[in-house]
């Protein structure tokens, strides 16, 4: 009898071990954020058919760990607005290196495929981006004047 | 009599040209992306939305799913959450 009672005990303890140990490695298991939280200010230009700049506006980038960014963008006539989503992954596999430029103390690479960008790998953002339009004139361009990480 | 009613009509016909010329002018300028891309952001520009169904003007940009490359499109909506690019882009 005492032996089947120290088996059940056993048996228990061990179950309360194993269940234990499941709970700790959910509940303390380090994930890696995808992103890296930060923060940029971007100066947006904005230019006619002619490129003549008619407007120039300050964006506030805000992206969070989770991939959510929100701008709030302050237009030339004082007004402010604000656009928002989630990215819905890395925005480049690309890498940089030593060797790369820098811009604000972030190192980027260049594209010119398409439309003129500077990516930076490090935050997954663009540090500055040139919207064209469809007969290849520049529409608007956002350039970073600031950047900061928690 | 007959000759100030015609300068009249002639001067409200010009305005109402000149603030049609001006909405045109400054209407939106619509561009579609030549690729699928990963959104990155949008913001809004001045361009006006009034032949458009209204609402505002964004530019949302991006980095191409293959191929490389950054692109954007612009367009009028009531707002941008970043949910364009197109569903083809498999992260």
């Amino acid at each position: 009898m005492t032996k089947k009672l120290k088996k059940a005990g056993f048996g228990l303890v061990l179950v309360a071990i194993v269940i234990g140990a499941g709970y700790a490695s959910t509940r303390f298991r380090q994930t890696k954020a995808p992103f890296t939280a930060h923060t940029i200010v971007y100066r947006a230009t904005h230019y006619d058919e002619s490129e003549n700049v008619i407007e120039t506006d300050t964006i506030v980038r805000q992206v969070s760990a989770d991939g959510t960014w929100r701008h709030t963008i302050i237009r030339q006539d004082g007004s402010v607005t604000h656009t928002g989503g989630k990215l819905a992954g890395p925005l480049t596999d690309r890498q940089t290196d030593a060797a790369s430029p820098r811009h604000l103390g972030h190192a980027y690479y260049e594209d010119r495929q398409k439309a003129p960008s500077w990516i930076s790998s490090e935050l997954q953002d663009f540090l500055m981006f040139t919207a064209l339009r469809s007969d290849g004139s520049k529409q608007s361009k956002i350039e970073a004047i600031d950047i900061s990480t928690p | 009599m007959k000759a100030r009613l015609r300068i009249l009509l002639l001067m409200v016909g010009l305005v109402i040209a000149f603030t049609a010329g001006r909405t045109l002018g400054t209407e939106c300028s619509y561009h579609q992306t030549s690729c699928t891309y990963r959104v990155g952001g949008c913001y809004p520009g001045p361009g006006s939305c009034d032949l458009h169904g209204g609402g505002i003007c964004y530019t949302e940009y991006g980095v191409c799913c293959t191929g490389g490359g950054a692109d954007s499109s612009t367009f009028c909506a009531p707002s941008c959450d970043g949910s364009g690019g197109g569903p083809a882009c498999n992260n």
